[in-house]
């Protein structure tokens, strides 16, 4: 009777090659006769098709290791067998690449294992490119993980107008609309807690109290109305203060660390939160003011954006305007930079975005392109190195605050016209109100995995980004990162608008080149949209 | 007379004199001029009273002048022209003023011309009185004022923020919500005190369970601050301090000092003081625990014992110094000591039997096998180690050990496979069991013939002789074959190791000559026993052929004779059918005693080595067809920090065995001939790279004759394509390499075509790729802070704007800098 190679086991080394007859129901086989040659034994199932040639004297073994990268290739019969009743036990050397267990077996389950390396660069000749592929799988994967669009809240009957973030409490945003209901949502849960009918006509414009408490609203009818979102009072539209206006009232904005609240319509008015009488009433021209913001850093400092195409800055200490840009077309909505105090971008009517910082307002810093239509809304990330922006286009989009173009862009079929848009105060969310009376929720950063990550699964990320971030300027790996799904109407604004700057961009060339030198000077696209700085 | 001199400047130019006049300044401006001409008015008055005091009936006069004067102030006209004014600097705008104004002027001159005196002190007063005023500022103007004033106020204000905006913006890591960096360590006796009762209830808890010793009372430590001790206090508990170590350290040295001492008589006082100190011991011993005290006694005699044995004819004693100071004259006393030392050298030498040496040379080398036997002590003080001649029931008593023994020294020469040096022993070992195994074997047998058979005298003397003669021959061949063996295998041990082993060999070498020596006489020792046993036997033979049959006799003949013809000793022992069990340990001790010169119960290795080689003799064909340079050489990785070592395993070309390793190889992987392959991909690249001709030509096309006709000249020179001349294959001269020269079109849409942007030069750019930052190349700690993502936020948490708390924070470490780099 033939014997027959039924296992393999590597013994430090050395391997020992059982041969005997295999029992049938036992695919494992008996190791314990290996066991006397060594107390422990690392096991292969490397292979039980080897041929074999059984000698009276001598057994060769030519193996088909499959799996031979752990061998070097070197195997050999050093010792020959001896003669036992049942099986044969033959031990091979085999040169390979092994290791002492100690370094890389854990100890108790719960230990990771240990990881042996050798840091020689002569021995990883090729990290690079390794490391290249690695980020060229990251960035695929982030692309086939990019799901952004979590959530829909329903609930308004006419499209929504504003949303305003509650201070202290991370799910709870209120939403304002145009038939002048607000509702107060709970994100987490995606249900609406409390709805309110506020206004007669719309909801302009919302902001909460630093305190969380109240919700102050203001709307078409010439009211604000102050809202106790905690009592029930709200629940029953009973608001706690109402104001009569003799003017209309476009927007709303609360200082953070006063009751101070600033409204802006025809006049700007600063309020305190008891009187009824505005303590200042202030305004620079004749044009009403349909946005107001307050400097979350400097808190005296107003930024609003009015109907003549212009931004204006406001001190409250002085009670008086500061400055006033003109631009080419109106800024519908503009926010402050929250970490950088100075800074603040302008949401304008022509397509673009424009940085600006509040000391040299010529001169823009950075132009943000990207939108094919009116951008209507922009709020920034309460770390100040992003902001989102919702447009007229159906997208919104989010730009880096020092780069032009937007690093992402969502959209959704059933999403109409953007209203307006908000980043969660945790910076991980974004809330969007669109024409088609919906609110949205997405991610800020579209594949981010949600819930908890476990530490070894955060440190693969973290690693996968940074690779990506290495290897950014590699042309795959950007174009693979950069590209965006857009709908056919986006896509192909998107090319008329490049055609049409390319038309400008020619035209000014020629023209520089027909005429005499030094009497055409180009202006850079971001300055263009300047007209002019008023004192 | 009167005089108005409550005149406004232009407009113009109060404009451009004061900036600062605001709206509200104007209506002051008026009310003051007209409180200034009321007052110049009554000065006036006052002075023409005073002039015309004396006609006091010029009151009435005078008052209706008053009246008259106040009739004719026209409030309307307040901003008429100047009524006096330096001609020079008269503006045009006044020029082009009323009539009214010009007559006025004409008037003025006039009276100047009159009285110079007095306008001159007029002039004077009026500067002295009036300043410039300016006109009250048109609204816009003051309010972009204002916003301007505004702006540059809040453009300061900002620019306190740009240093932490900067710092933010640089910064390799950012983190939101900040991390509150100043965390408080709780000290013991802060959560103590938290700990202890505050309430009344806690309070009452926490006596009564001290009552009822649950708890222990608190024990008042008494508080060691070494901050209130005085400067004399800590002085002098330094000094004791320092006292103390220096003691310390002296007694230490002195110690040590003392343990170093080598003089003897030195040493023999100590001794005998220890001894005295031991005895006092003992006899205080003695009444107490006798059973101690008489093991005590027994310790220090034998300590006695011991210094005396090695003290003993030394010449170290008070005689032999008495007898050397003599030695210089008297040569008998010379002899004397000289005797003495002969002796002491006699005594202390190694007691040696003569039989054991051949194994304790052996067993010198491996200590570990050769573990002292308990039944071997009290052989050995029986044993008289002069009485060499009963080997044998020496032997016989330790058949049991010697089986032990070489079962353990064949497990352990098994496992250790180096051993050149010790495998010649290890054989003397085996040679010398084998003799002793024969005289065992033998003498059973002897008992056992002798029972078995009775002794036959008459044998045939040309089969006694032959046989004899044989036996020698093979022998004396055998030993110097197995002898010149030796020799061989120690020189290539010497030849391998370093140049220490010359030395060693020679010795060795000797030993092996006496090993030889002794091996032969053993042979011919047991020749001798043999020859008298076949003489023995054969007569027992005879003898029982005379009582049996004589075909039985024929039988025995014929194989005696055939064995003997064959030349071995085994033939012997296989003439007789003896027991089954006893013929096999016969066999066993004997088989080829000296032809192989090793035997079953030596070492396994050895027989594995002649396995192999008979494997390899058994098979050779199967080698034949391998070529030895198809198969690579396994060379070692060489790197920068060192060679690496492949753990596992040992040295594969070290082995002697190498060799049959390799070949072993070579069949192994026969299949997988790399290098052939190796070298066909090598040609069929070859084959491809090289240039082709193209031909264009179309057969028949332009010609009469038809298809088959050879290309004509002027075809071939214009149809087919001679390709160019290409520098040859780089790796044509290369055996083991290929390099592939042409482009991989394939990489190009991976490869970056701009320098990106904050880099300046491609090599700083590749260099940058290049750096790893993955843990399988850089540690983890690097690894880690490589990538840290720039900003860090956690899930559920509120950032907040910056406040004005980083301001201060900053300028609190900008201080802490500052106070750190000052100089001293």
């Amino acid at each position: 009777m033939r014997p027959s190679i039924y296992n393999i086991l590597l013994v430090g080394g050395v391997v020992l090659l059982a041969v005997g007859q295999v029992p049938a129901s036992d695919e494992k086989g008996d190791y314990s006769h290996c066991e006397k040659f060594s107390g422990y034994f690392m096991k292969y199932n490397v292979c039980a098709k080897g041929r074999y040639l059984v000698d009276e004297e001598a057994v060769k073994f030519v193996l088909e290791i499959d799996n031979q990268k752990y061998f070097d290739k070197h195997i050999s019969v050093t010792s020959l067998p001896g003669k036992h009743s049942k099986t044969q036990i033959f031990t091979m050397k085999v040169k390979m690449l092994c290791r002492n267990p100690d370094q890389y077996i854990r100890e108790t389950k719960n230990d990771l294992h240990k990881m042996q390396r050798n840091y020689d660069p002569d021995l990883h000749p090729l990290e690079a490119p390794r490391e290249y592929k690695q980020a060229l799988n990251a960035v695929k994967l982030e692309r086939v993980f990019a799901k952004p669009f979590l959530c829909c809240l329903d609930g308004h009957r006419d499209g929504v107008t504003c949303v305003a973030k509650h201070p202290e409490r991370l799910s709870t945003v209120a939403s304002g609309s145009y038939n002048g209901e607000v509702i107060i949502w709970n994100l987490a849960s995606r249900k609406e807690v409390a709805r309110i009918k506020a206004h007669e006509g719309s909801v302009k414009g919302m902001t909460f109290d630093p305190s969380g408490e109240n919700l102050i609203t203001c709307g078409d009818d010439k009211t604000i109305k102050i809202w106790n979102t905690d009592s029930d009072d709200c629940k029953e539209h009973k608001a706690s203060s109402i104001i009569v206006c003799t003017n209309s009232i476009f927007s709303i904005s609360h200082s953070r660390d006063s009751k101070t609240f600033v409204t802006g319509g025809e006049v700007v008015q600063l309020w305190d939160g008891v009187k009824v009488i505005p303590d200042v009433t202030t305004h620079w021209g004749v044009d009403p003011i349909h946005c107001v913001q307050f400097n979350p850093v400097e808190t005296s400092l107003i930024g609003a954006c009015s109907s003549d195409r212009s931004v204006i800055i406001y001190d409250t200490r002085q009670a008086t305007p500061v400055r006033k840009l003109t631009m080419k077309m109106k800024a519908n909505k503009m926010c402050w930079n929250p970490m950088e105090a100075f800074n603040f971008t302008a949401a304008s009517e022509d397509y673009n975005l424009y940085s600006f910082d509040c000391r040299n307002l010529s001169k823009p810093l950075v132009m943000h392109v990207g939108h094919t239509s009116a951008v209507i809304d922009v709020d920034y990330c309460p770390t100040g190195n992003e902001f989102v922006s919702g447009s007229y286009d159906k997208t919104i989009r989010i730009y880096e605050s020092h780069k032009t173009t937007s690093r992402e862009v969502y959209h959704t079929k059933r999403m109409q016209r953007l209203t307006c848009v908000a980043y969660t105060h945790d910076s991980r969310y974004i809330i969007s109100g669109s024409d088609e009376m919906n609110l949205r929720l997405w991610k800020a950063i579209a594949w981010q995995k949600q819930g908890v990550i476990k530490p070894r699964e955060k440190a693969a990320l973290e690693y996968n980004n940074s690779l990506k971030e290495k290897f950014m300027t590699h042309p795959q790996i950007k174009r693979i990162a950069n590209h965006r799904q857009v709908p056919r109407h986006i896509f192909n604004a998107a090319k008329e608008h490049k055609i049409i700057y390319q038309k400008i961009k020619r035209k000014e060339f020629n023209r520089k080149a027909h005429s005499k030198p030094g009497t055409v000077h180009i202006k850079a696209s971001k300055l263009k949209a300047i007209v002019k700085e008023d004192e | 007379m009167l005089d108005f001199s409550c005149s406004c400047s232009t407009p113009s130019s109060s404009s451009n004199t004061c900036s600062q006049s605001l709206g509200y300044y104007n209506s002051w401006h008026f009310q003051h001029s007209l409180v200034h001409f009321h007052f110049d008015l009554t000065m006036e008055l006052d002075q023409e009273r005073i002039s015309d005091d004396s006609d006091g009936e010029n009151d009435a006069r005078s008052h209706s002048q008053l009246v008259s004067a106040i009739t004719k102030i026209d409030f309307g006209n307040k901003f008429d022209g100047a009524l006096r004014k330096d001609p020079a600097n008269a503006s045009e705008f006044d020029q082009l003023k009323s009539k009214k104004t010009k007559k006025a002027k004409k008037d003025l001159t006039i009276k100047a011309l009159k009285s110079a005196k007095t306008i001159s002190l007029r002039q004077n007063q009026s500067q002295k009185k009036i300043s410039t005023v300016a006109k009250p500022q048109e609204k816009i103007f003051v309010e972009k004022l204002k916003r301007s004033e505004g702006y540059i106020k809040v453009t300061n204000e900002l620019s306190k923020w740009d240093n932490v905006v900067e710092s933010n913006r640089v910064a390799d890591q950012l983190e939101f919500p900040a991390f509150n960096k100043d965390l408080k360590v709780h000290e013991t006796n802060i959560m103590t005190s938290i700990t202890a009762p505050k309430t009344e209830l806690e309070k009452k808890v926490y006596s009564m369970l001290e009552q009822n010793g649950y708890i222990a009372p608190k024990e008042e430590e008494p508080q060691v601050n070494t901050n209130q001790l005085t400067l004399e206090e800590t002085m002098t508990k330094r000094r004791e301090l320092a006292d103390l170590k220096r003691k310390t350290n002296q007694y230490q040295r002195k110690v040590s000092l003392q343990n170093k001492i080598k003089s003897r008589n030195y040493r023999r006082i100590k001794r005998k003081d220890k001894m005295r100190q031991q005895i006092k011991e003992f006899e205080s011993l003695k009444d107490k625990h006798p059973e101690e005290a008489l093991k005590m006694l027994e310790a220090i005699d034998k300590t006695r014992v011991q210094e005396r044995a090695s003290l003993r004819h030394k010449n170290t004693g008070h005689w032999a110094k008495n007898q050397q100071i003599r030695a210089k004259y008297n040569k008998d006393i010379r002899e004397v000591l000289a005797q003495q030392i002969q002796l002491s050298r006699e005594l202390s030498q190694k007691v040696k039997r003569p039989d054991e040496e051949s194994t304790d040379e052996g067993e010198s080398e491996d200590e570990g096998a050769a573990a002292p036997h308990p039944d071997l002590d009290w052989e050995k003080e029986k044993q008289n180690p002069e009485s060499g001649a009963d080997v044998a029931s020496f032997v016989s008593g330790y058949k049991k050990f010697w089986e032990e023994k070489n079962q353990k020294s064949a497990a352990k020469a098994k496992s250790d496979k180096e051993e050149m040096p010790e495998q010649p022993e290890a054989e003397e070992n085996s040679a010398s069991q084998e003799k002793l195994c024969v005289d065992v074997e033998e003498d059973e047998h002897l008992e056992l013939m002798e029972d078995l058979l009775e002794v036959r005298k008459n044998q045939k003397e040309f089969e006694k002789n032959e046989l004899g003669k044989n036996l020698r021959r093979k022998a004396n061949v055998e030993s110097v074959s197995k002898k010149e063996k030796k020799v061989k295998r120690q020189k290539k041990s010497a030849a391998a190791g370093s140049g220490s082993w010359l030395e060693s060999e020679i010795s060795v070498t000797d030993l092996f000559d006496k090993l030889e020596q002794k091996q032969e006489e053993a042979i011919e020792m047991s020749l001798k026993r043999l020859r008298s046993q076949v003489k023995e036997m054969e007569n027992k033979e005879k003898d029982e052929e005379e009582a049996d049959a004589p075909s039985n006799k024929k039988k025995k003949k014929k194989k005696g004779k055939n064995k003997s013809s064959k030349n071995e000793p085994k033939d012997v022992f296989g003439l007789k059918s003896l027991r089954q069990t006893e013929r096999e340990v016969s066999k066993s001790s004997i088989e080829n005693p000296i032809t192989e010169g090793t035997d079953k119960q030596s070492s396994n290795v050895e027989k594995n080595d002649v396995l192999n080689s008979k494997v390899f003799k058994a098979a050779p064909n199967r080698f034949e067809n391998i070529d030895p340079t198809k198969f690579l050489d396994p060379k070692p990785l060489k790197s920068s920090q060192g060679e690496l070592v492949v753990i596992g395993g040992e040295d594969l070309d070290a082995d002697p065995i190498s060799q049959d390793q390799k070949a072993m190889l070579a069949e192994l992987f026969a299949d997988d001939d790399v290098i052939d392959d190796f070298q066909k991909e090598k040609q069929e690249l070859n084959e491809a790279s090289k240039p082709k001709e193209v031909d264009l030509t179309l057969p028949g096309w332009g010609e009469w004759g038809g298809s088959n006709l050879p290309v004509s000249t002027r075809k071939r020179k214009k149809f087919i394509l001679k390709p160019k001349v290409e520098l040859p294959r780089k790796d044509r001269n290369l055996r083991n390499v290929i390099i592939y020269e042409g482009k991989d079109s394939g990489i190009n849409q991976h490869q970056v075509s701009e320098l990106p942007y904050p880099f300046t030069s491609v090599k700083e750019f590749e260099a940058s790729i290049r750096a790893p930052i993955g843990r399988n190349w850089v540690p983890e700690t690097a690894h880690k802070k490589m990538i840290a993502p720039k900003i860090v936020t956690r899930a559920g948490q509120k950032i907040e704007p910056m406040t004005i708390d980083v301001l201060l924070k900053e300028a609190k470490e900008e201080e802490k800098m500052k106070i750190k780099t000052k100089p001293k």
